[in-house]
């Protein structure tokens, strides 16, 4: 890649701060329309394919036989292993360690701050699911009294969704639903058939409900028409990074084209801690970096700034430029930078056991689950109204378990061990993942106390409310009626812990609106009154619907590297 | 060499002085130099894992626990990845093991450990009425702590039971031979067929 070095230039176009999903959107849109642009992470450089160590190894070949241990989680993850997925041997390397990246949560409340800080970002190891959002996504905070209004309509992003799905690549089926548009989608994955048998039911016993496939960012079909990268082999090994590029990440796809464009310079082991304001001009004028491995700073110079350092440190990052014109915060008139933390709250659902299809099975290790649409509170269906604001839709998966069931029974010897050799019992589960309102009690603050790079620790005060707590009722009670219309046994349901975070969609810290007074940023993604400075990750969200957000940020971002081209070569910025 | 002549001599005396009992028969059952020493069990308890092991997961036609050398890999995951307290507790669980041979079976110091004293042990725990397997799930819940000592030697032995149970079969059907021979090994699938017979299949998929 265009690495920066000591022969690089100290001024750009644009910069560029993160290479995440967003980041590696805005590098590729701004390099591509003739911006030099300096693209920064904070994090060390990781090379496509030659940097995915873990990718190949079984189990026997992993530290420890992939088993954690327990005195480095409690040393080094003792807030990332809530998740307890993401501190597997596997691919703990894609995350942070708490011990060097510290953050504290107020008295009894709880932040799951989730991090990837390498180039690439979280764009290496995130879920991958990729749904548009509906035109009542935009209008609910308008139509409940809730927040401030969106300034953007879904006919505003529509152009955008299908701009971004042609090129990242998603494999999905039309449905024709109201409240999930359909999309440009490469061809979908199957169900299992005991997921097949689900979806009739559903169908048949409410009211024509729908159960469609997850829609996710993997090649399936075309594949000659994405650059170089391959098809997706089905290894479901994703988080420790794809060889094939099977998945969409930036190091994948985006980074890679802005690389083409002979514009981009990358700069590794840079955190931007501020960006720097020229009064006169009321413009921004460029980044302060300190180098993450000499300590030295340095300040990169550029017209345009787009923020893509993930919600918290765009946020953070805000609060430290600070000047006579922004004592608060840049742009932070309104103050409601920090506020509003919003994420998807979930570890809420129900799983059966599923008899009648002990002769099936399947092949490959689908690296996606089904998808069960929102069908909560429909502006146009009265019947669907709840004693709560918003939805949820569930993701979930129905497989034959494994070796593993042995674990849980008191079996042992000949007869126990060989049966342990064959498919076992149909498993089906589904998790919701609900809308959280925004609220400006749920926010961000810095402390007095300092990194190891001299920069401020983040404190969170974030905590579920009422709406929440009402719908995670609902949650699981639909979640259980399904499965027991369905005929499945064992049904049960369950409401584990979940804190604010955990789903790693953290948004809503510098959101957009109409109005300077009650936000943030314009309908543009500028900053009100900073109009060179873009913020186009989950900070700028104004509602966070239900639907995983990625694909509408990647959409955000495609859409305001345009208007930002086009106002430099107006020459409003 | 040193370290394994060492060893050999210590343990000796070690079984004695973990276990607390004069369990000859132990020793004497491995008169040949054993190939292996493990890291955090003594020689003793080691061999008392592999026999355990074998009989919870016996050689059929496919391999037994003991072929595959399951108790190096146990004695190794207990030695990193245990903490220091669920360390001691294994242990106290193994010396509960071992007293029990002894009581039950009414062993003398100079008997010989048999397999079918380790089976029947197993056969016993693993097939306890359900009051008697309910009680001792809810006891090896119970925090460490408020266990009584009265309690405490029961609590050490199931704990220790099902420890070695569960790394017994995570580690047997994780293990590199039964995942790439006998289960069906597809590092690489390149499609997926939602639904298909089974018996395209056979085995289950080992990862």
């Amino acid at each position: 890649m265009g690495l920066f070095d000591e022969n690089s230039p100290m001024e750009y176009d644009a910069i560029v701060i993160g290479t995440g999903i967003t980041g590696g959107w805005a590098a590729k849109e701004l390099t591509e329309k003739g911006l030099k642009t300096l693209v920064l992470d904070r994090g060390r450089n990781v090379q496509h394919v030659g940097d995915y160590k873990t990718a190949n190894l079984d189990k026997w070949e992993l530290p420890n036989r992939g088993s954690f241990d327990e005195e480095v989680l409690a040393k080094d993850y003792p807030k990332q292993r809530r998740t307890e997925y993401t501190v597997r041997p596997e691919h703990a390397h894609f995350f942070v360690k708490d011990s060097e990246h510290p953050y504290e949560e107020s008295e009894d409340t709880r932040f799951d701050w989730i991090r990837g800080y390498q180039v690439g970002g979280r764009s290496l190891v995130w879920g991958r699911q990729s749904y548009r959002w509906s035109p009542m996504d935009f209008e609910a905070n308008a139509k409940d009294g809730v927040g401030i209004d969106w300034p953007i309509r879904y006919k505003d992003l529509e152009s955008w969704y299908g701009y971004v799905e042609s090129y990242v690549g998603i494999s999905g089926r039309n449905e024709g639903l109201k409240q999930l548009p359909d999309g440009n989608f490469l061809d979908p994955m199957d169900f299992t058939c005991v997921e097949e048998d689900l979806k009739n039911s559903i169908s048949k016993n409410f009211n024509g409900r729908a159960m469609t496939i997850g829609r996710t960012a993997h090649i399936t079909s075309n594949q000659e028409k994405f650059n170089g990268r391959g098809s997706c082999q089905f290894r479901n090994r994703c988080m420790r990074g794809c060889p094939y590029g099977g998945y969409f990440s930036s190091q994948a796809s985006t980074l890679p084209a802005a690389e083409a464009t002979g514009n981009m310079t990358l700069r590794p082991n840079s955190i931007a801690y501020e960006i720097m304001y020229d009064e006169n001009k009321q413009r921004a004028t460029g980044v302060r970096v300190i180098d993450a491995e000499t300590k030295k700073t340095y300040d990169f110079k550029s017209k345009i700034v787009f923020c893509n350092a993930s919600a918290v440190p765009t946020t953070s990052i805000l609060m430290q430029s600070k000047s006579n014109r922004f004592p608060n915060g840049m742009g932070n008139d309104s103050e409601q930078l920090g506020h509003n933390i919003m994420d998807h709250h979930f570890q809420v659902g129900a799983s059966a056991d599923v008899e009648g299809f002990e002769d099936k099975y399947y092949k490959g290790r689908r690296p996606n689950g089904f998808y069960i649409p929102r069908f909560r509170n429909l502006p146009w269906d009265s019947g669907t109204k709840k004693n709560y604001l918003r939805g949820f839709g569930y993701q979930g998966g129905g497989f034959r378990s494994k070796w593993w069931r042995g674990v849980a029974e008191m079996g042992h010897g000949a007869e126990f061990k060989d049966e342990l050799f064959k498919p076992g019992p149909w498993n089906i589960g589904m998790n919701g993942f609900g809308e959280v309102l925004p609220d400006y009690d749920n926010y961000m603050e810095h402390t007095d106390k300092t990194d190891e790079w001299g920069l401020p620790i983040v404190n969170f005060h974030t905590k579920l409310r009422e709406n929440e707590l009402e719908m995670r009722k609902d949650m699981q009670e639909a979640a259980v009626e399904m499965l027991e219309a369905a005929g499945y046994k064992n049904v049960r349901g369950w409401d584990n812990s979940y804190g604010i975070g955990l789903g790693i969609h953290e948004m809503g810290m510098a959101r957009m609106g109409r109005d300077p007074k009650t936000s943030v940023l314009n309908k543009w993604n500028q900053i009100h009154s900073v109009p060179n400075v873009y913020v186009t990750d989950g900070a700028c969200m104004t509602s966070s619907a239900c639907q995983n957000p990625s694909l509408t940020y990647m959409a955000l971002t495609a859409r305001a590297a345009d208007h930002a081209v086009k106002q430099l070569k107006k020459g409003n910025l | 060499m040193k370290r394994r002549e060492a060893l050999r001599t210590i343990s000796i005396g070690a079984g004695i002085a973990v276990s607390g009992v004069t369990f000859s028969a132990l020793v004497s059952s491995c008169q040949n130099e054993p190939d292996w020493l493990p890291d955090f069990l003594s020689l003793e308890e080691s061999q008392v894992v592999d026999l355990l092991l074998e009989s919870m997961l016996p050689k059929t036609e496919t391999p037994g626990a003991s072929e595959l050398g399951l108790v190096r890999i146990i004695d190794n995951a207990v030695n990193k990845l245990y903490k220091a307290k669920d360390q001691t507790d294994f242990k106290g669980g193994l010396n509960e093991i071992l007293k029990r041979f002894k009581s039950e079976n009414d062993l003398s110091e100079t008997d010989t450990l048999k397999k079918e004293h380790i089976d029947k042990m197993t056969a016993k725990y693993f097939n306890l009425p359900e009051i008697e397997r309910k009680r001792l799930g809810d006891l090896i819940y119970t925090d460490r702590e408020e266990v009584s000592d009265n309690d405490m030697p029961e609590y050490l032995f199931a704990k220790a039971m099902n420890n070695l149970r569960d790394l017994g079969i995570g580690s047997y059907f994780e293990h590199e031979t039964i995942q790439t021979e006998f289960l069906n090994y597809d590092p690489i699938p390149t499609r997926w067929d939602g639904c298909i017979p089974v018996s395209n299949v056979g085995n289950t998929w080992s990862i």
